[in-house]
């Protein structure tokens, strides 16, 4: 037969035409599909209770307000509740542009696991997805407004995603991590708590267009509606074992951590109550570059945990207390403020490090480290680890070098 | 008939001549010097009637000898053939020249004296250039050969004539560099071409498709070009060009995918311009390929692959379309073609109306009636505009697009890598005349690469390219003293 | 004397294909035997392979002639054709972790909410058309598919390489025999040295073949493994669980939250080499199958061929794991058996003198 391969081509051709006019794949279309960006979970009655924030199309929406864009389910198990939205809505929930879970007060005291197996489990789910809890519930932050942005989730995001490095004081987690740490050798993770805070700020004042808040503009709400809007602070940590909280790292300690791990960046310093030449004043340092490393040792009986640091710095602001003489802008670092910046930052990491003494949480991965590096003298250290572990802490503090003539 | 000798008396042949020809512009013109006897025989729109007068009709009557040789002396004619049969009489004749009958002789003279209206040698349409020569060929054979002439004065430049056509008798020009063309080509080409039997040759089209190893194939297998220079260049690479009488597109053989992505400016300009405008080409031809399809899978099947912002953007744009994804796309697609078709074939006049109506009702009417989304528009447009940055292979890409997106819309992102895979398969097993069409890239000639994406620098390119298989492997040298310039 | 292959080819065949078809589970599931030490394991197969290939490389220096004439000269036809039979069942074999993995991998990754059985066929359709090519154009293949593999892996392990810790396979050693478990069980995504044992006497033995098939071999074999560090190192503890690293190893760079999913880009790219890795032994079981009946029309087999791994594919997707289980537990050895250990059987069979001289004379003349 002449051509035959043409021939079988174009029947081919016409039979997957065929199969795309029919457009009958079993696809979801797009417009019944709800595009979750944020997810919160909480605990009501003994079931999982989750709330879903969409992100709408701003055309047709006009006066919409958050609530309208959240859906809610209730299950036995978050995969039950989730499903149960769409039951509500007739919407097939998608959660492949879901970037935000949080998780309400209420579950913090059971095992976390059993309420991100879902996620975990799920290829639907991204698992660079963060991670957050919340004091109260959940579902409340996410019904709140913010001035950043009209849709709560992306402005909690903006708030932890922020450049890696820079105003470290988030301790931020995703799910992977979130997972590892808990399957880790130590059992030990942490993840950001997030509280509202109440904004205040003038009825002419708009909330910001963003990507997906376009309604925002055209809504009109701030002035008419006196709808409260909140910020958000992250700036705390909770810090669990085996999935159960155990404790909370503060403001402080949380700011330490993150420079400590993350080596940051473009972040101020602060060092109180330095005394130059008979004036006694406040510095914010600058920091430009960071870099913290821990090394283990396992010589003697006790397992040492050196922590140093450098810090490279420059003075960003200098307020005076006394208020009556004015100093000419330092381009070096003054000695003075160089030891009480390290002084300050030495106490801070050993308040840290006390804390996870007293909590025997494993923050700086001492366990795995030990693990990796000391393997034969793991099993025997690993029992007596928080008993014995001591910290050596030794942070400098470098601005530009000085000339001298 | 074929065969038939002249008869030696003039009224045999004017009444041989009447019989056969009974065409009211073939003239047969007697007319007796001195009691002899002969006969002129022409096509009247083919010769010039005036040279004929002053070169034949004047000379012939000084005469006194009427010898062959006497009266092939007297005429003055460019070209002059002794033919001896009807055949080639009729061949001649219908040829343009003037075919002269002597009473007594049995023979007959073919007299150069051609004249017809032909297409004066312009910038061709499809070949602009910036910079460089703006001649192209035309339809004329002779002409084009002049061009081909005037640009390689060599006697190693073989031209071979062959005619195709039952009743066209087109004549067909093989070209080739003797030395330099790939050893057995042009025979292979000839034992290809007297395969042929076809009543009409319309087009250089007709023999690149009977030369076309693989007839149902979208990709083709012959070059084509309209301009003289390429074709020289193209010549010298190895290749075997033929020209076609009665088209202005002459083809070469063997033929790489790579030289349509090639342009004439590309020699004539900067070679870091013609580097990145190669690259350039490469991606807007996978653009014009590629997003219609990739679009509409990823509306359909693949969410995840949009940013989110511009998946609303999306989601607002297309709520309250009737059509699904996949068929607002073909939909538009068909648009586009059928404004595409329309603009080539209507008058000109009409055009700029056309214009109006495509652009501004079908454009943005459609989208704020509701009808199509302006993404897809969008889409269709980009794709559009990129596929012309390879005009040699619309024809080929469009259809390519047009399977893409059937692929696309039916079996999503996977279907096009699918089809992609089953396209890039057939590109490699595909040759022409022995020459695999995507070399140099598959088999990977290193050495050729200095003149496939990469343009390199004047000098660069010494070597000729090794897809082609020519044994003079250099063709150029740059010395550093004038002195020790050598043969190559 | 017109080799349809080259020793080029033969090298960026090992780059384009080799690597692309163990970027699916087999890192999960070294990670599961013996967790850090996984890519010890790997290792261990990656030198078991080389070493056959070695062999492979003499063997054709030697003969300089196809296996199957090889065989039929030392052993006659009937001998031959049941050794190609094996090797027949051995490349259908082969060819399920494959299928199964690029259409589980597919379907979950691309087509989460659609027909989950129907995307798949194509391939089978590509595949035949694939299987009727000659090995000339599988070579034309390498040449032109090695720079997606090397483009798409880059650029996973660009966007990846900033999220893992290199500590994670730390302590080296630490997991003992699970070592060699690991390998056992990692064994079929191995055995690549088949594939050569059926290009020998394809191409010619040149001055440099050893080293460049070394050289490509190695970037093979740094591929995997650096891939499947990254991996390990980027989930570690959770590692087990990801089935489908391709997909999941680059999500935590920051171009994914500016831009969105790029990696899927990189994803696609390697798809493409992978759709043809994937259809290798369906081809190599064509070739073998058309050597023990030959038959003029050259699309009966492959037909053959894939159909029955299409039936396979979608009516028993139920038992799907059991298979995997079988071919991976039970089968491991003779896989291993036939891909790496018989090719150096074949170092015992001497040329005939008359054909050791002929080889002489025709390596001379090709020269």
């Amino acid at each position: 037969m002449k051509f035959i391969k043409a021939k079988i081509f174009i029947v081919i051709t016409f039979l997957i035409a065929g199969y795309f006019f029919s457009n009958d794949f079993g696809l979801i279309d797009i417009e019944k599909t709800a595009i979750v960006t944020a997810c919160a979970i909480d605990k009501e009655d003994n079931e999982y209770k989750v709330t879903l924030q969409i992100a709408l199309p701003s055309e047709g929406m006009g006066a919409e307000q958050n609530g309208k864009a959240l859906l809610e389910g209730k299950g036995l198990t978050v995969a039950d509740a989730i499903g149960k939205t769409g039951t509500v809505t007739g919407w097939y929930p998608s959660l492949s542009f879901c970037n935000l879970i949080l998780v309400g007060e209420s579950l913090l005291s059971d095992d976390l696991t059993a309420c991100l197996d879902y996620f975990s489990r799920s290829i639907k789910i991204q698992d660079s997805a963060i991670l957050a809890c919340t004091e109260n519930n959940a579902s409340d932050i996410l019904k709140k407004t913010s001035p950043l942005d009209n849709i709560s989730g992306f402005s909690l995001q903006k708030i932890i995603l922020k450049k890696t490095g820079m105003d470290g004081n988030v301790l931020k987690t995703d799910l992977k991590e979130f997972e590892n740490n808990r399957f880790s050798r130590s059992l030990d993770s942490y993840m950001p708590f997030v509280c509202a805070v109440d904004a205040k700020h003038s009825d002419n004042s708009k909330p910001s267009d963003s990507g997906s808040s376009k309604e925002s503009s055209n809504s009109g709400q701030t002035g008419g509606e006196n709808e409260q809007k909140s910020f958000f602070n992250a700036s705390k940590t909770k810090l669990f074992k085996k999935g159960v909280c155990i404790g909370e790292l503060n403001e402080s300690e949380t700011s330490v951590a993150v420079l400590i791990k993350n080596n940051v960046y473009d972040t101020n310093l602060p060092v109180k109550n330095v005394l130059i030449n008979g004036i006694t004043a406040n510095y914010s340092l600058r920091i430009i570059k960071s870099k913290f490393t821990l090394k283990i040792n396992t010589s003697d009986d006790n397992v040492t945990v050196k922590i140093s640091g450098k810090l490279f710095v420059k003075i960003a602001d200098e307020t005076s207390i006394d208020n009556n003489t004015s100093h000419e802008p330092l381009i070096t670092l003054p000695d003075e403020v160089k030891i009480a910046a390290e002084k300050a930052l030495t106490q801070d990491i050993i308040a840290l490090t006390d804390k996870c003494k007293q909590l025997k949480f494993d923050l700086f991965d001492i366990d795995l480290n030990l693990y990796r590096f000391h393997s034969k003298k793991y099993n025997t250290k690993i029992k007596t680890l928080w008993d014995n572990v001591k910290f050596d802490i030794n942070v400098s503090v470098y601005g530009q070098k000085e000339y001298k003539k | 008939m074929e065969n038939e000798k002249i008869s030696k008396k003039l009224n045999d042949v004017v009444a041989y001549l009447e019989e056969n020809i009974s065409s009211d512009d073939v003239k047969i013109h007697l007319f007796t010097v001195k009691n002899k006897a002969f006969a002129l025989l022409y096509v009247d729109s083919l010769s010039d009637k005036t040279a004929i007068s002053d070169n034949v009709l004047r000379p012939l009557k000084k005469i006194n000898d009427f010898s062959k040789e006497s009266i092939s002396a007297t005429i003055h004619a460019p070209e002059m053939k002794t033919l001896y049969t009807y055949a080639e009489a009729f061949t001649e004749c219908f040829d343009g020249n003037t075919v002269l009958f002597i009473d007594g002789e049995s023979l007959s003279l073919s007299l150069g004296y051609k004249k017809f209206e032909m297409r004066s040698v312009a910038e061709p349409p499809t070949s602009i250039t910036l910079r460089g020569p703006r001649e192209g060929f035309v339809e004329c054979l002779s002409t084009n050969l002049s061009l081909l002439r005037r640009r390689v004065k060599s006697k190693n430049l073989k031209i071979e004539f062959i005619s195709i056509g039952k009743y066209s008798e087109t004549r067909v020009a093989i070209c080739y560099v003797d030395g330099v063309a790939k050893e057995g080509l042009k025979e292979q080409i000839v034992e290809k071409l007297k395969t042929l039997q076809i009543d009409n040759v319309a087009d250089s089209s007709y023999i690149a498709k009977h030369l076309t190893k693989d007839k149902s194939s979208i990709f083709k297998e012959i070059g084509t070009t309209e301009k003289p220079d390429i074709f020289t260049a193209k010549l010298m690479e190895g290749r075997v060009g033929l020209i076609v009488d009665g088209s202005p597109f002459v083809l070469t053989a063997p033929y790489v995918i790579l030289e349509d992505f090639q342009a004439a400016d590309d020699y004539y300009s900067l070679s870091y311009r013609a580097t990145a405008v190669r690259i350039l080409r490469l991606f807007a031809v996978l653009i014009a390929i590629l997003l219609p399809g990739l679009f509409v899978s990823a509306e359909l099947f693949h969410l995840q692959l949009l940013p989110l912002s511009f998946l609303l953007t999306i989601v607002n744009s297309i709520k309250g379309i009737p059509l699904s994804p996949s068929f607002e796309m073909f939909f538009t697609l068909a648009i586009f073609e059928i404004l595409n078709e329309a603009s080539i074939r209507m008058p000109k006049y009409v055009g700029m109306a056309v214009s109006v109506v495509g652009g501004l009702v079908l454009g943005e009417t459609a989208v704020n009636a509701g009808i199509i989304s302006a993404p897809t528009l969008m889409i269709i447009a980009i794709s559009g505009i990129c596929l012309y940055t390879v005009p040699e292979m619309v024809q080929t890409f469009s259809v390519l697009r047009l399977l893409f997106l059937l692929t696309a819309g039916s079996f999503g992102g996977y279907g096009i890598i699918l089809l992609a895979v089953g396209v890039i398969i057939y590109l490699v097993s595909a040759e022409s005349f022995g020459t695999p069409i995507l070399a140099p890239f598959a088999p990977l000639i290193i050495k050729d690469h200095k003149d496939a994406i990469y343009k390199g620098f004047f000098g660069e390119n010494v070597f000729r390219p090794k897809t082609f298989g020519s044994k003079n492997k250099t063709r150029m040298r740059i010395f550093s003293k004038f002195k020790d310039k050598k043969e190559m | 004397m017109n080799y349809p292959l080259k020793t080029r080819q033969i090298a960026l065949f090992f780059i384009a294909f080799l690597p692309v078809v163990k970027m699916f589970t087999m890192p999960k599931s070294a990670a599961e035997a013996c967790n850090e030490d996984m890519w010890i394991s790997i290792l261990l197969c990656l030198i078991i392979d080389y070493a056959t290939i070695l062999a492979l490389i003499k063997i054709n220096k030697t003969h300089q002639k196809p296996f199957y004439d090889i065989l039929k000269d030392r052993f006659g036809t009937i001998t031959a054709k049941t050794i190609f039979f094996v090797y027949f069942l051995f490349f259908m074999i082969k060819a399920f972790t494959p299928i199964f993995e690029l259409r589980n991998f597919v379907q979950n990754s691309f087509y989460s909410t659609s027909l989950r059985t129907f995307p798949f066929v194509p391939f089978f359709i590509l595949s035949v058309y694939f299987c009727t090519k000659k090995y000339s154009v599988l070579g034309r293949l390498s040449d032109l598919l090695w720079i997606m593999t090397v483009l798409g892996v880059s650029l996973i392990l660009f966007l990846s390489i900033a999220n893992a810790d290199f500590g994670a396979i730390m302590p080296i050693f630490n997991n003992g025999l699970n070592i060699f478990k690991g390998s056992y069980f990692i064994t079929p995504w191995f055995t690549d040295a088949s594939y050569l044992l059926f290009m020998i006497g394809f191409f010619k033995h040149e001055e440099k073949t050893t080293l460049k098939l070394s050289l490509a071999f190695l970037a093979h074999g740094i591929i995997i493994l650096l891939f499947s560090i990254v991996f390990y190192c980027s989930f570690t503890f959770v590692a087990k669980r990801e089935f489908f690293p391709l997909s999941e190893i680059a999500k935590y760079s920051g171009v994914i939250n500016a831009i969105g999913r790029f990696d899927y880009i990189a994803i696609l790219i390697i798809l493409i080499s992978n759709t043809v890795s994937v259809a290798l032994p369906l081809y190599f079981a064509t070739k073998t199958l058309s050597m023990i009946i030959p038959i003029k029309n050259n699309v009966i087999i492959p037909i053959i061929i894939n159909v029955s791994h299409l039936i396979i594919a979608t009516f028993f997707e139920r038992y799907q794991q059991f298979i995997i289980a079988i071919i991976h537990l039970n089968l491991s050895p003779v896989m291993l058996c036939l891909g790496n250990i018989a090719p150096f059987l074949l170092l015992f069979i001497k040329p005939k003198k008359a054909d050791f001289t002929n080889n002489k004379a025709l390596l001379k003349r090709s020269a």
